[in-house]
């Protein structure tokens, strides 16, 4: 055996069978040694005081991919602050890889003219920007991905995130965070969990600075290179806004009415059963009418998952469901519940939905309560773009959870002002129509022709049912058949199905 | 003269009557919905004036994504309004 003297002046072996060609200790000795070697950096030290100093530290250059996450939706102040910081910087051409992007990040379309961003992939979009981008603003067509496909995306390494920018409500001087605690606090940072875990850089954004250790810890000090310290993230305020409506529209109610009715027909809802609510009004109307149904009937679900309201948490309190799984916190009293409850769990993106996970929730739910801003004969839904052709929703989860569910329900109004919800066919597809087992409207429930024995259920519990068709029929009585919006030969955008194939593509809109 | 009838309010709209003595009826249709039913609403109207036997008039339907039998009865008030009007002069 060939032997050599290392530093520390023993002999070791030059080469064993486990590991090949020995490396044998180098360092004097003299000075204790922190670090495992000089070539892969550790940061200490990592705290600045501005995201001008963060983004410098980091090392953007033009042409990176930054990515976002959008859990203070409405009141995000991360992403405006990070780009005027970026500007000022004078780096450009960068591509932004967000979980959504929200009405707080109109600033967007300024620094698109500007040519400081050149590249988006989201979940979706809305207001001024998504009428911008479908007017063909971005010469790249935007990438939208599910939250499940965005989860999978990045751990695949088909997006690398060169810079990943996370809002922290809660952080310390080593990068340990939280969403839960703090005065912009937002709950669960499900997305940016797995931009933390990937991201080549990773700064964290707080305005919220506390002594080690940070507790609880949402990501890890062993992900986390840079702190950034700004004076505020986010207004919690506007985070909330519109999630958490109690609705007291008489059609609105209806269609809860129904769509309960039609969860009980299904047989499904029993001991240890799995729902996931979404928000608007006629999914928590659906809660509720859910939770009477329960309690009469001494039921105890297994979990709620998904975007978490207040609505859900007074189920869990009530012990209606064993744990609430959260990936986005909707509202302040949600926020409050996964601050002080154990069995309100937050999970990451990838846990939530990314199918090629060794085993995802969204594939373990029973129940999935839909929205839909158009849904056609076929059972397509559209969540993307308006019937004008404008791009204004997101896909969220919606793809990936009705691919899950036992029975995935789609609830919508036949009609929305002037505008048909049932029609011939969607705008753009966002779900496919095999993924939908049930749509129902406050003038009929349809049910997928896939699904026969639902059919058979829901008819032998009293419930109006008819065809599609039909549905579609009685929308364009009331409104007449509108035009088609007009688009033209480019393509501004790309929906991606949540394992990565390209399910339909957005086209401009010509005025 | 003039008859108004509606209101700016969502699902309604605000119809303007102007009866002529000549010319040619010409309908102005101000909605977010024109793009996709602008044809439809025009058609709708031009029916509801035969059918109130009006032949020359200004109308302007200021409108917040009515259905059709809404847009009709206002058309069908401001009509009347206007020749209330007409007759009080």
């Amino acid at each position: 055996m060939k032997l050599q003297k290392n530093k520390i002046g023993r002999e070791v072996p030059e080469h064993v069978q486990q590991m090949g060609d020995v490396k044998p200790y180098i360092r004097s000795g003299k000075r204790r040694e922190k670090f495992i070697s000089e070539s892969d950096k550790v940061y200490t030290g990592k705290v600045v005081g501005s995201l001008k100093e963060a983004i410098v530290k980091s090392g953007l250059q033009d042409g990176m991919t930054i990515s976002f996450h959008h859990h203070l939706r409405a009141g995000d102040m991360v992403l405006p602050k990070v780009m005027e910081a970026i500007d000022e910087l004078g780096i450009k051409d960068l591509t932004i890889c967000a979980s959504s992007l929200t009405s707080s990040h109109e600033c967007l379309l300024e620094y698109i003219k500007k040519g400081v961003v050149v590249g988006l992939q989201t979940s979706g979009m809305r207001g001024e920007l998504g009428k911008a981008i479908s007017r063909g603003l971005l010469e790249k067509a935007v990438v939208f991905r599910t939250h499940g496909g965005r989860a999978r995306a990045i751990q695949k390494g088909d997006v690398t995130i060169d810079v990943a920018f996370i809002a922290a409500s809660c952080c310390d001087d080593m990068g340990n965070m939280n969403g839960q605690q703090g005065p912009s606090a937002f709950g669960s940072m499900g997305y940016a969990m797995v931009d933390a875990r990937y991201a080549k850089k990773v700064v964290a954004v707080t305005d919220n600075l506390v002594d080690f250790p940070a507790y609880p810890v949402s990501i890890p000090q062993t992900l986390v290179d840079i702190v950034a310290v700004t004076d505020q993230i986010g207004d919690p305020e506007l985070m909330g806004q519109g999630a958490t409506r109690k609705t007291n529209n008489p059609i609105e109610l209806t269609i809860a009415e129904y769509a309960s009715k039609v969860l009980i027909a299904s047989g499904l809802i029993k001991n240890g059963f799995s729902y996931q609510a979404g928000t608007g009004g006629v999914s928590l109307a659906v809660v509720r009418f859910l939770r009477e149904y329960m309690l009469e009937h001494h039921i105890i679900g297994s979990f709620g998952s998904g975007g978490i309201t207040s609505t859900m948490v007074e189920l869990l309190n009530e012990g209606l469901f064993t744990g609430l799984l959260d990936v986005q916190t909707f509202d302040k009293g949600a926020v409050e519940s996964i601050r002080y409850n154990g069995n309100h769990i937050e999970m990451d993106a990838g846990t939530y939905a990314d199918p090629l996970t060794k085993g995802c929730v969204t594939n373990n739910l029973d129940i999935m309560i839909l929205s839909a801003t158009e849904v056609d004969v076929n059972f397509n839904v559209n969540v993307l773009t308006a019937s004008n052709g404008n791009i204004m929703g997101a896909l969220g989860g919606h793809p990936d959870t009705a691919a899950g569910a036992k029975l995935a329900v789609v609830v919508c109004p036949l009609v929305r002002k002037r505008i048909p919800i049932v029609v011939d066919e969607v705008t753009t597809i966002c779900t496919p129509g095999p993924s939908v087992d049930v749509v129902v409207t406050e003038r009929g429930i349809a049910v997928n022709p896939d699904n026969p024995l639902l059919k058979a259920e829901l008819i032998k519990a009293g419930l109006p049912v008819c065809t599609i068709e039909e549905l579609r029929d009685k929308a364009y009585a009331i409104t007449g058949k509108p035009e088609p919006p007009k688009f033209g030969d480019f393509v501004v955008g790309v929906v991606e199905y949540r394992d990565g194939t390209v399910i339909d593509m957005i086209k401009n809109v010509i005025d | 003269m003039i008859g108004e009838a509606g209101y700016e309010q969502s699902q309604d709209c605000k119809v303007t009557v102007k009866l002529k003595k000549r010319g040619k009826t010409k309908i102005v249709l101000n909605s977010k919905m024109a793009k996709m039913f602008g044809d439809q609403i025009k058609q709708k109207a031009q029916e509801e004036l035969d059918l109130q036997g009006v032949k020359y008039a200004d109308v302007t339907i200021d409108d917040f994504s009515a259905l059709d039998f809404v847009i009709q009865a206002r058309i069908r008030t401001a009509v009347r309004r206007a020749r209330r009007a007409e007759e009080d002069v």
